[in-house]
């Protein structure tokens, strides 16, 4: 090991000191235990033993009105399905209308693209929801897109489910990429400012962070199935994974307000603007960092129960 | 978690932490001393809290990796005229225990504006010396997947790094 990279003894014996003193320091003023808890696990015990007595009497009644509510459900996923048919229909004639367009050069490339996103985005949805659909009709109970949800019938709904929020994402990605190509050889030339850049950038942020979200989850719902995590630990991660990607996106969006924020510094220095305008972006830039601060710490405290699971 | 506990894992851990943090500031010993001894309290709040973690290296490396990003992220006019041409290789090659403190800020600047997932990557593939194989155990991947995303994450820095290193940087 290169010797810079050792830390001094002293060092080491002083913060040795801090460690000890700020565990005392917790310790003093940590949370009294509850010396009424012996009296509250009394009124528990009455308070489950009263609702057991009378379940007996509900248990008919129960069985009535979740065959009704089942009925509700099916029916209510029955009607979405019907105007996500409706939907995708609609959007394929779109489709065909803008390709036509296009071939006679009244529309651009972009439009055709956005046009093929809308298309694989109503039929994605339309099979969600009829995957939706045959879970109710096959458990009778709401669809489940938990990680730790168990196999209705042999069949991974939510695994299935993911794979058609899979297209849409890479659909997204393909055509977000594209553009930003587009833009950055405007950017080059000279055509489009840094703003229009960064933001085409985060665009593309986004795209990407939100398809590495789904094909994090079905990592996370394969090593449940496979064994590899407990129920426990694999909402835990789908929690930390959804976390990660929200720091991502804040990030982008804090690097665009750095710039926004640079931007408005140079143009009150020469009297562009009024300073109360430098004054909002930085409040902005501030938000941005607090709310970066608290998803970190809500990170760490997630990888401490990770590990502790 | 008591303090003996508390103590020995101190003993055990505080080296490998400092040496990692180190390593990342390029032997800067003040930066380093604030982030591992900052490290070391948020961790005593914390395993207060929640207990002693299956991994403490590696949760206090998490930890004192965020900081290190933080303060980098929040440098943005960090000076890259030191930056030599050999960035890359003084970056991803043997060479990165002898980098220099401006090199390293350099570096690390350009790593804080990763995303978490790519500047992971290229940190435990180039500067923990982990194997493809390893990444994508751990992460429940392809090796191809694993290479794909090491290409992107490198592309990535390249195009950050690109504008702040000049035409000596090298870089095409």
């Amino acid at each position: 090991m290169n010797e810079h990279n050792e830390p001094r003894p002293e060092f080491v014996s002083n913060l040795e000191w801090q460690v000890r003193t700020s565990f005392h320091r917790h310790e003093r003023f940590a949370e009294p235990v509850n010396a009424n808890l012996g009296g509250k696990m009394k009124i528990g015990v009455l308070v489950l033993a009263s609702a057991l007595m009378g379940a007996g009497g509900v248990v008919v009644k129960d069985g009535v009105q979740e065959a009704r509510a089942q009925e509700v459900l099916i029916a209510r996923i029955n009607a979405e399905v019907r105007m996500a048919e409706l939907e995708a229909e609609f959007v394929q004639n779109r489709l065909m209308e803008t390709e036509s367009q296009f071939e006679a050069g009244v529309v651009t490339r972009d439009a055709l693209e956005s046009a093929r996103v809308a298309a694989t985005e109503a039929e994605q949805n339309l099979q969600r929801l009829r995957l939706d659909l045959e879970e109710v009709q096959l458990s009778g109970k709401e669809p489940r897109n938990d990680m730790s949800a168990p196999l209705v019938d042999g069949r991974d709904f939510v695994l299935e489910r993911l794979g058609a929020e899979e297209a849409i994402a890479s659909a997204w990605v393909a055509l977000v990429s594209q553009q930003v190509d587009r833009v950055q050889e405007l950017h080059e030339v000279g055509m489009i400012d840094d703003a229009d850049l960064t933001e085409g950038l985060l665009a593309l942020d986004e795209a990407e962070a939100q398809l590495e979200s789904v094909q994090a989850r079905m990592v996370l719902r394969r090593r449940f199935l496979d064994g590899a995590l407990t129920a426990q630990e694999a909402d835990l991660a789908l929690e930390r994974a959804e976390v990660e990607a929200e720091i991502e996106l804040l990030r982008g969006n804090l690097d665009a307000a750095l710039l926004h924020y640079q931007g408005l510094e140079e143009r009150v220095q020469i009297g562009a603007i009024h300073p109360s305008e430098l004054e909002r972006a930085r409040l902005e830039l501030q938000r941005l960092e607090t709310e970066l601060e608290f998803l970190q710490i809500k990170l760490s405290t997630l990888m401490g129960e990770l590990s502790d699971s | 978690m008591d303090e003996s506990t508390l103590l020995k894992t101190y003993n055990d851990a505080v080296r490998p932490l400092y040496e990692y943090v180190s390593r990342r500031c390029g032997s800067d010993r003040g930066l380093a001393e604030d982030v591992t001894q900052e490290t070391w309290l948020r961790a005593v709040v914390a395993w207060k809290k929640s207990g002693l973690p299956d991994k403490p290296v590696a949760w206090l490396k998490t930890v004192a990796r965020n900081l290190l990003l933080n303060y980098y992220r929040k440098a943005p006019h960090i000076s890259l005229e030191a930056l030599p041409a050999d960035w890359e290789q003084r970056l991803l090659g043997d060479g990165a225990d002898g980098r220099s403190p401006d090199e390293a800020a350099a570096v690390a600047w350009g790593l804080a504006r990763l995303k978490p997932a790519q500047s992971k990557l290229i940190e435990a593939y180039h500067l923990e010396g982990m194997k493809v194989g390893e990444i994508a155990a751990e992460l429940g991947l392809s090796e191809r997947a694993v290479e794909g995303r090491l290409r992107r994450a490198r592309l990535k820095l390249r195009k950050i790094m690109k504008p702040l290193v000049g035409s000596s940087g090298g870089l095409s």
